[in-house]
């Protein structure tokens, strides 16, 4: 009778060893095991080929025709000395276009950029495509704009950052941010409080730069550097400093809105 | 040898063929009377006991503020309901805050945070005002490297989260520590939930004078008493804040603001977005007066031609909604 319960162990072992094989589960791998029940995590994978390229903006960070540096002395267009201590804005939302304009596909990309980087990662394009012309946008689209930036990795444009890119009254985030001293009184000194600060941030003021001639082929496997220009002092065309120098977008609208009117031009190809 | 044999067989049938998949980790379950609705909770963010605890760790802790003297219980005390006692609360370097701080309680349930909904999600608000120039005027990232110094949050952190102190573990725990301050044992409660006696009768009269010849369901509705709506009640003629146009832009949205709860309401004095009602008699004379007739006014604030009995019911009836436990957790 003992024995009649060991053999009935035995073969529950078994049929429970032999029907719980271990393999690669997953169809779609390469040494796929139709008999496996369970992942030994040893699925095996062909790479695709890449049949994207990759697309770099490198840029020059100008003011007007000069090479832009911080703490440098500008004139605005009323005459007014200022400097930028800071300058910040996000690109993304690139569209490439063919001879045909017609929309060449490619993914949602963003950037923060800054005079301090020239070089930056923007995606993918199709491997084999002529590029036109592109758009590109300064600021974020409004489904990012409404994200939670504790959501992305640290290596991410749209993660937190130092200084801080996203409001701290409203989700959002800060388009451009641009800071720095303003001779208000013309006495030929940046006196105490003689700052000026442009915070701009809200989905009506993402500010598409257009009909971009980028010209090129992209190469499957290769990445293309697409050259641009950026004005900065451009943001601050038709702005008067000594008497209009601050908005956090909200608080000053009419202000908030000429920088961005402003930022739809500051973007060029790289002469 | 029977039962060892049938057992051996159960167990290494269940044992090698499960399936590969994470199993949840235990997770808290909010103790919520009938009468309330579930709370939704973040797919990213299951409230599990360790994290409640993280959570009100960051929630006191100074060093989320510039110079170390803030924390979010600064101005929001327990005992309080979690709110202030000032109109404006002190923030850093004695700077005074723009907004009468809120209680703090029911949380989960709202549908956007501050009082000009400008904050879509508990998780995005919670870090605003350790950015806020006024509050604590920190980064988050360097709020992250101060706590990777400290051994009890790394390893809370690495418990909760598998990882160091991030962004993403900072505003995930202190979200799911406030989402755990469910306020909901008030005598009103206990009338909803069938107890007759929990109120008394010029308490029942004041439910009746509420829900009828004052109308203040009209916005103060529900189980928390808010629609949360945004509204103008007329509190002042011209106002300093934008409220909710300063999200919108839009000017049928100035000096509106969020439909606030009533419960509680004898531990979250002063009043009114800027707390400029002291008393809560100061409160229902206002709504009596019928506002002061601010362009964007809410239709349903109006002369309410209440008698001093009938003030005196809706008073006792407001202090029913007192949750005498939840301010003293």
């Amino acid at each position: 009778m003992k024995n009649k319960y060991i053999i009935i162990a035995i073969t529950g072992l078994a049929i429970s060893v032999s029907s719980c094989r271990k393999g690669c589960t997953d169809p779609a791998a390469e040494n796929y095991d139709a008999r496996a029940k369970k992942s030994d995590n040893s699925c095996e994978y062909v790479e695709p080929a890449d049949t994207t390229s990759s697309v770099n903006l490198v840029i020059t960070h100008l003011s007007g025709s000069q090479t832009f540096a911080m703490n440098t002395d500008y004139v605005d267009g009323f005459g007014n000395d200022y400097q930028f201590t800071r300058a910040q804005m996000y690109l993304s939302s690139p569209k490439y276009m063919d001879e045909n304009m017609n929309l060449i596909s490619a993914p949602m990309e963003y950037a923060l950029v800054s005079p301090s980087q020239t070089t930056y990662a923007f995606g993918t394009v199709p491997g084999d495509a002529h590029i036109h012309m592109m758009d590109i946008a300064v600021g974020v689209d409004s489904v990012a704009n409404a994200s939670d930036p504790g959501t992305y990795g640290a290596d991410s444009p749209l993660a937190y950052q130092s200084p801080s890119v996203h409001w701290n009254w409203n989700s959002g985030y800060i388009f451009i941010a641009i800071e720095g001293v303003v001779d208000i009184d013309g006495n030929g000194t940046y006196d105490a409080g003689e700052t000026f600060l442009c915070h701009v941030g809200l989905n009506s003021m993402l500010a598409v730069n257009s009909g971009l001639l980028a010209h090129f082929n992209s190469v499957p496997g290769q990445t293309h550097n697409i050259e641009l220009d950026i004005d900065w002092s451009g943001l601050l065309t038709g702005i008067d400093l000594s008497v209009d120098n601050s908005t956090h977008t909200m608080d000053n609208m009419p202000l908030a809105t000429t920088v961005s009117n402003n930022a739809a031009n500051v973007i060029t190809i790289h002469q | 040898m029977k039962k060892l044999v049938y057992i051996l067989l159960i167990w290494t049938g269940v044992s090698s063929c499960r399936k590969d998949f994470d199993l949840p980790s235990y997770q808290y379950r909010l103790d919520t009377p009938a009468h309330f609705p579930e709370m939704e909770l973040p797919e990213d963010n299951p409230i599990t006991p360790a994290k409640i605890k993280l959570g009100k760790l960051l929630f006191e802790d100074v060093r989320l503020s510039k110079n170390e003297s803030v924390s979010c219980a600064s101005c929001h005390f327990s005992q309080n309901a979690f709110s202030d006692t000032v109109a404006f609360s002190v923030g850093l370097y004695g700077q005074n805050t723009l907004r009468n701080s809120p209680p703090l309680f029911n949380l989960g349930y709202h549908p956007y945070y501050f009082k000009d909904g400008g904050a879509p999600t508990l998780e995005i608000q919670v870090i605003a005002p350790i950015h806020n120039e006024i509050e604590m005027d920190m980064n988050i990232l360097e709020v992250c490297d101060i706590l990777n110094t400290d051994g009890d949050y790394t390893r809370l952190s690495q418990e909760v989260f598998n990882t160091e102190v991030t962004p993403f573990v900072v505003s995930r725990s202190i979200a799911t520590y406030l989402r755990t301050l469910v306020s909901a044992n008030s005598r009103y409660d206990r009338f909803i939930e069938g107890d007759e006696s929990a109120l008394t009768s010029i308490e029942k009269e004041g439910l009746s004078i509420f829900e009828g010849k004052a109308n203040c369901v009209a916005c103060h509705s529900g189980f928390d008493f808010t629609n949360y709506s945004f509204q103008n009640n007329g509190i002042h003629l011209s106002y300093g804040d934008l409220g909710r146009r300063l999200i919108t832009g839009l000017p049928e949205d100035d000096a509106k603001f969020k439909v606030a709860s009533l419960r509680n309401l004898s531990f979250t004095g002063p009043y009114m977005f800027d707390g400029s009602l002291v008393s809560l008699e100061e409160v229902i004379e206002h709504y009596n007066s019928g506002g002061m007739n601010h362009t964007n006014q809410s239709d349903d604030v109006y002369p309410l031609n209440l008698t001093e009995n009938e003030k005196q019911a809706l008073l006792a009836f407001l202090l029913s909604l007192n949750d005498d436990n939840f301010v003293s957790k």
